[in-house]
């Protein structure tokens, strides 16, 4: 507005040049006429895209058997995609996995042991070896057959990218056509062998990836992973790590055109917005797809909830969270369902172990008692089919984890901390605290304050901090909530500068001990020792701590010694007895939500599994449930 | 005319290198990076131990540019010169360059369409309003544009978004066109990119065409009080000849300046729209380099949009002296002294306020 | 001054929509300063106080964690207003101070001076802005005016700078100078009343301008979401899914009409100022 005036001035310098008085009739004409034709295109684009939506959605509400499509929603979109999965596959289409290619078998969750076989027909343990034979009937969407070849290449350029399994094996040869054989390192467990195979290891076509796959390639991640296992910090300075770091670059550099699959479906296309797939008749078990089409919508958190409650979207699973209205307002709906699948991730509340007051071990404790857990959980997700509840003992292992491993007289002998700010007073009492005029004063004389650290995208877990602030504001501790934008929330995390913060999203593994592992006091969070963060405090607790049933041990270097080393068995329940006691008193952080997978889903055109079906909470990520239930015929079009 | 024309294009290019190197170390001083962003995710996604993360990421990332600061710049400020922009950190493989040249057409389709709508609707609006200013029309249209000029962009994205593609499925909820239709010159997907395209362009027009508007209008306004507008009066002319003749060419002139200017800045004012639509635009990819720390992608789109402001204001330099002689050669402009032509419009984005 | 303000008001009662708009702002800035006196947000309650409808204890409803809306609006305007109004502080203050410098002293103060507002001018803001936020993430009121205000003065430092030159050139200064009077004198008592009528209207969209950056930048969730205020309101309102249930729409609108309100208020306000000091515009 400031430059009307400005406008003014100029135009008191302005004169009218002689020559442009005739055309200016025909000027301003022009003027209008371009007008005119703004708002008539505008009108026209107007209505044909009314025109052309509608017929989109009727071709969706009359699908029929034959050409159904599925609108799956799931709230990780993508800003951009590459069809190579060995770039980051942070940017290789989630919509890819199971759909377009066929993982090697699916973990039937939370156990540990026993998987669905999918292109893995069948697999057998003898000795150190593991045998997987694939299934003889898959082809690739390219026309030629899965053989032991792809899934060999597809292993050695995954040990470019240092995947797990090569922390496992010595080597992987193959047995004929369909067969390849793995060989376990000594000490390891065939068990850890087949989870790291089977969770993290996708077979992709030799036709379009076996050129960067030289027998030099081979050569250098063999000598690389066996110096690795003895001398990790020579290895990284070795010549084949050198070599393979080249390779890599070499591969990342390829940008394939389309996604060549062995799964069901084919890819058609993809955009910042959705992907497109359509059943491929080639498909070894295509008999029992029946659902022609899929489209993927990839959205921010909110725009999934409204595709389910506007109809668009038939499915969603995997880090859904509906806000308690949404959940209300969707259960009102008569075809709509939503489960709630205990057991994916948990929530901590870390204190800054290493800095005044909350170096105490009282003060940490009467933390626990002054945050209003229930509270916190049941206001911001609910209490029915909650996208988290509150767990039942603050020990680091979600319930289900916890009862797997955990007798109930261990648990119950646990603290489980309720709300309780008497008991909060007397434990900052102890620690030297007193409260004056309605306000707690430190030991060394100054009010005590919190800022609660949240990291600004994590949008629902900002409602549970905004009730904690409240209730410790009314207990008599200044409180202020801060949420700070995502990668500067990880390093304030690293440099351990924070008070109090939120730690998310791990500890969701059946596996106690990596759930341990992961947790804030686990190597990547606390003393980091490699990595990005090397050399930072983080959480700052130990680095020696006194372990019960350990002894004093240096909680980094033995959690991480221990997942390599310990399966589901009795050793295993013995040390998440130790590490639950340790966490539940000398609460390093304190475990305030345990997430669920919501699945919602609407009946309106598909044919679902009863509620109660196993197969919700066997098969934990959504495009695997979709083909699985197919094949099982438990999932179809109306 | 000539040394004009040099200092302008030599200002312009000292300021795309000191911009370049701003920008280049204040990217370089933002705390955490792309590999703490890449086992963040690593880490949600579940499966992966610890060690395994920062074995991956470090694999991926070996190469971070690990060379003194004032060494990478110089690398920088060569390879620029090169047109060379770098590799992009989050996506290995792909060049900065490719990836700007895939959201660079976006952009100015969506955002050069709704600059030409609100232009075109602002100015007919405008000279109406100042046609006819005692009208109960205009007074009302006033009240209108004026309303709609003050309301955030992104607030019409979102009321937009709920009442056009959620409750009424009218237009699609985002992204550039429909996945699965063949890109290229073919009605399907031409179609598809319209429809997509309506909602951002409108969130864009429906805030920006009132501050057309009204600037033509005051514009107007102030051409009708001027001297040789009311001599015309004086002489009897008709009030219609008056309107086209004196007033309607006088005060669009200043409108055309300023909308060559706010071409220029175009790709920063896409920042919230885009993100709103999922349009993989400019705005959307800094965005996304911005959260994931991909410095050299976020580079890549400061300089763009830097040397897209920088290019529209030169033009806009060299075409001054074709409409007003006295710019180029001072000693026959009234003060004497030379100055930027540029300095009567210190507004020149009608759309977001002075922030944008 | 009186002159000043007999006409300002002249000018408001003849244009109701300004008027309107000078009420408005006042209505705004009262509530800033004393809303939080008289109410105080309530601790949580219980999940069934969620989303209610409104009633006489909460005159437009409750929040997804059962706070009244109407006291949330109340609380958060004075952190919004705040921070628009330090940001155009300092926009305007920053520009104006280069600006009359720039131009009255000329040579190579001048250049250098142009050449960083040339700069300021070039560099995208808000991108640069959203950055600048991310990086810093303060939750201070004054860090985010300054960050706000990074680019902002440039325009106006111009723009003084263009009017201290024509000045410069006028007659009274001539004879300003001629009979040697100091230069703060030249500038305080003769240059800044002249481009004073720019200022005061920069000033007004500085504020609209600052406040647009600010609840974008919540929206995004750039900068710290601490405490209450209506960019953070319909940042969580979003994450909520406000928009999607009807009941909590109320949530979602309130904040959002709260802002568009006031910016229109100050756009209106200004038309006035617009027409007070530019008489071209008055011929009706």
């Amino acid at each position: 507005m400031s430059f009307l005036r400005s406008l003014a001035f100029w135009l008191d310098r302005t004169v009218t040049p002689p020559g442009w008085r005739q055309s200016k009739r025909r000027r301003l004409a022009a003027v209008a006429a371009a007008a005119v034709t703004a708002i008539t295109v505008a009108a026209c684009t107007d209505s044909a895209s009314t025109a052309s939506s509608n017929g989109g959605s009727n071709g969706h509400g009359n699908g029929s058997n034959s050409n159904a499509t599925l609108v799956m929603a799931s709230s990780s979109p993508w800003t951009s995609w590459e069809y190579n999965p060995w770039t980051t596959n942070l940017n290789f289409p989630g919509a890819a996995n199971g759909f377009v290619y066929l993982p090697l078998a699916i973990q039937k969750w939370p156990s540990l042991t026993s998987f669905t076989p999918q292109l893995a027909s069948s697999w057998s343990v003898h000795g150190n070896q593991l045998q997987v034979n694939l299934q003889p009937k898959a082809n690739w969407q390219d026309g030629k057959p899965v053989t032991s070849t792809d899934l060999i290449d597809t292993l050695y350029l995954d040990g470019l990218i240092q995947a797990g399994i090569w922390d496992d094996i010595t080597g992987v040869t193959a047995k004929g056509d369909k067969s390849i054989v793995l060989t376990a390192r000594p000490n390891i467990p065939m068990v850890l062998v087949e989870n790291d195979l089977f969770n993290s290891v996708t077979t992709y076509p030799a036709s379009v990836w076996g050129k960067y796959v030289t027998p030099a390639l081979k050569q250098n991640v063999n000598n690389y992973f066996k110096q690795a296992a003895t001398d990790p910090g020579g290895a990284a300075k070795s010549p084949a790590y050198k070599a393979m770091s080249a390779s890599l670059q070499a591969l990342t550099k390829f940008a394939p055109k389309t996604l060549v699959g062995d799964g069901p479906y084919k890819l058609v296309g993809m955009t910042t917005q959705e992907a497109k797939l359509t059943k491929w008749d080639g498909f070894y078990d295509a008999d029992h797809i029946t659902i022609s089409q899929i489209t993927y919508l990839g959205y921010q958190q909110p725009q999934v909830n409204a595709n389910l409650l506007t109809g668009t979207a038939d499915f969603s699973s995997g880090w859904l969270y509906m806000p308690p209205a949404i959940v209300s307002q969707w259960t009102h709906n008569p075809n709509a369902h939503l489960l709630s699948v205990p057991g994916t991730f948990q929530g901590q509340i870390v204190f800054n172990d290493a800095k005044a007051p909350y170096n105490s071990v009282k003060v940490r404790q009467a933390m626990a008692y002054a945050f209003p857990r229930q509270k916190m959980d049941e206001l911001s997700w609910g209490k029915t089919k909650a996208h988290a509840v509150t767990p039942t003992v603050p020990d680091g292992l979600v319930d289900q984890v916890e009862q797997q491993f955990l007798t109930s007289e261990q648990i119950n002998s646990l603290n489980k901390y309720p709300y309780d700010t008497a008991k909060a007073a007397s434990l900052l009492e102890s620690a030297g605290f007193h409260k004056s005029g309605g306000k707690w004063i430190m030991p060394n004389g100054k009010p005590f304050t919190i800022t609660l650290e949240m990291n600004a995208g994590w949008t629902d877990q900002i409602s549970a901090f905004k009730v904690a602030a409240s209730a410790l504001n009314s207990f008599g501790i200044k409180t202020t909530l801060s949420t700070v934008e995502n990668v500067s929330y990880t390093a304030d995390l690293h440099r351990g500068s924070f008070q109090i913060g939120a730690f998310c999203c791990t500890g969701g593994s059946p596996d106690p001990l990596v759930d341990f592992e992961q947790s804030p006091m686990g190597s990547a969070n606390n003393f980091t020792a490699t990595g990005t963060s090397a050399g930072q405090r983080g959480l700052g607790f130990g680095p020696m701590v006194q372990v019960p049933g350990l002894g004093s041990v240096k909680v980094t270097e033995e959690l991480d010694r221990e997942i390599h080393q310990v399966a589901a068995g009795d050793r295993m329940k013995e040390l998440t007895w130790d590490w639950a006691r340790l966490v539940n008193q000398q609460m390093p952080y304190l475990e305030y939500a345990d997430f669920a997978n919501q699945i919602a889903f609407s009946t309106k055109n598909f044919n679902w599994p009863a509620d109660n079906s196993p197969l919700w909470s066997t098969v934990s990520n959504g495009s695997y449930l979709v083909v699985v239930g197919q094949e099982q015929g438990q999932i179809s079009p109306k | 005319m000539i040394s004009y024309v040099g200092k302008r294009v030599a200002t312009a290019v000292f300021i795309i290198f000191v911009v370049v190197s701003l920008s280049f170390f204040m990217v370089r001083l933002m705390p955490g990076n792309v590999m703490e962003f890449l086992e963040n995710q690593l880490a949600r996604q579940g499966d992966l131990t610890t060690q395994q993360i920062q074995q991956q990421v470090n694999a991926i990332y070996g190469v971070l540019p690990s060379a003194p600061v004032w060494r990478q710049y110089l690398e920088y400020i060569g390879h620029i010169c090169q047109g060379n922009f770098g590799t992009s950190i989050s996506h290995p493989g792909q060049s900065v360059a490719h990836i700007i040249a895939n959201a660079l057409p976006w952009t100015i389709f969506s955002v050069g369409v709704s600059l030409i709508v609100s232009f075109v609707v602002g100015i007919a609006v405008g000279t109406v309003m100042a046609a006819a200013q005692a009208s109960r029309f205009t007074k009302f249209i006033t009240l209108v544009v004026s309303f709609l000029s003050a309301v955030p962009n992104y607030l019409i994205a979102i009321l937009l978004i709920y009442f056009l593609t959620d409750t009424h499925r009218l237009f699609p909820q985002g992204g550039a066109y429909e996945a699965g239709v063949p890109i290229g010159w073919n009605l399907p997907f031409l179609s598809s990119v319209v429809r997509h395209s309506v909602l951002p362009i409108a969130s864009y027009a429906i805030v920006g065409f009132g501050g057309w508007a009204l600037q033509m209008k005051g514009s107007a306004i102030s051409t009708l009080g001027a001297e040789y507008v009311r001599v015309a009066e004086a002489r009897g002319l008709g009030r219609r000849r008056i309107m086209q003749s004196y007033v309607g060419r006088n005060s669009l002139l200043p409108q055309v300046t300023l909308l060559a200017l706010s071409l220029g800045f175009m790709f920063g004012g896409s920042v919230f729209i885009e993100q709103f639509f999922n349009y993989p635009g400019i705005g959307y990819y800094l965005i996304s380099a911005v959260n994931s720390r991909d410095y050299s992608l976020m580079m890549g789109c400061f300089v763009l949009i830097t040397v897209s402001v920088v290019f529209s204001n030169l033009i806009v330099d060299l075409l001054y002296p074709l409409i007003d002689p006295r710019i180029a050669r001072p000693s026959v402009g009234r003060k004497g002294r030379p100055s930027a032509p540029r300095e009567i419009e210190e507004q020149p984005a009608p759309v977001g306020g002075t922030m944008a | 001054m009186r002159e000043f303000f007999r006409d300002l008001w002249r000018i408001l009662w003849a244009d109701k929509s300004a008027l309107t708009g000078a009420v408005l702002i006042v209505c705004y800035v009262l509530v800033a300063i004393f809303g939080p006196l008289f109410v105080h947000l309530s601790s949580f309650g219980h999940q069934s106080a969620a989303y209610l409808t409104p009633s006489w204890h909460h005159p437009l409803g409750t929040d997804s964690l059962g706070q009244g809306i109407a006291t949330e609006l109340i609380v958060g305007t004075r952190p919004i207003m705040e921070v628009g109004l330090l940001a155009a502080i300092i926009t305007t203050f920053v520009g104006v101070a280069i600006g009359l410098l720039t131009g009255y002293l000329g040579g190579w103060v001048d250049i250098v001076a142009m050449r960083i507002v040339d700069i300021a001018l070039t560099i995208p803001g808000l991108p640069l802005i959203i950055v600048i936020a991310a990086v810093i993430h303060s939750s201070n009121p004054f860090v985010l005016a300054a960050i706000l205000s990074v680019t902002g003065w440039a325009g106006l430092a111009r723009a003084v700078r263009s009017q201290a030159i024509s000045l410069r050139t006028i007659d009274f200064m001539a004879a300003a100078r001629i009979q040697g009077l100091p230069l703060r004198n030249i500038v305080g008592r003769q240059l800044l009343p002249n481009v004073g009528p720019y200022v005061a209207i920069h000033f007004l969209l500085g504020i609209t301008g600052a406040i647009y950056a600010e609840v974008g930048l919540f929206l995004l969730g750039v900068a710290p979401l601490s405490g209450t205020n209506w960019g953070i309101m319909i940042n969580l309102a979003m994450s909520q899914g406000a928009l999607y249930t009807t009941k909590s729409m109320l949530y979602l609108l309130c904040p959002m009409a709260a802002i568009v309100i006031l910016q229109v208020a100050f756009v209106f306000f200004s038309r006035a100022l617009d027409s007070l000091f530019n008489p071209r515009l008055r011929v009706q």
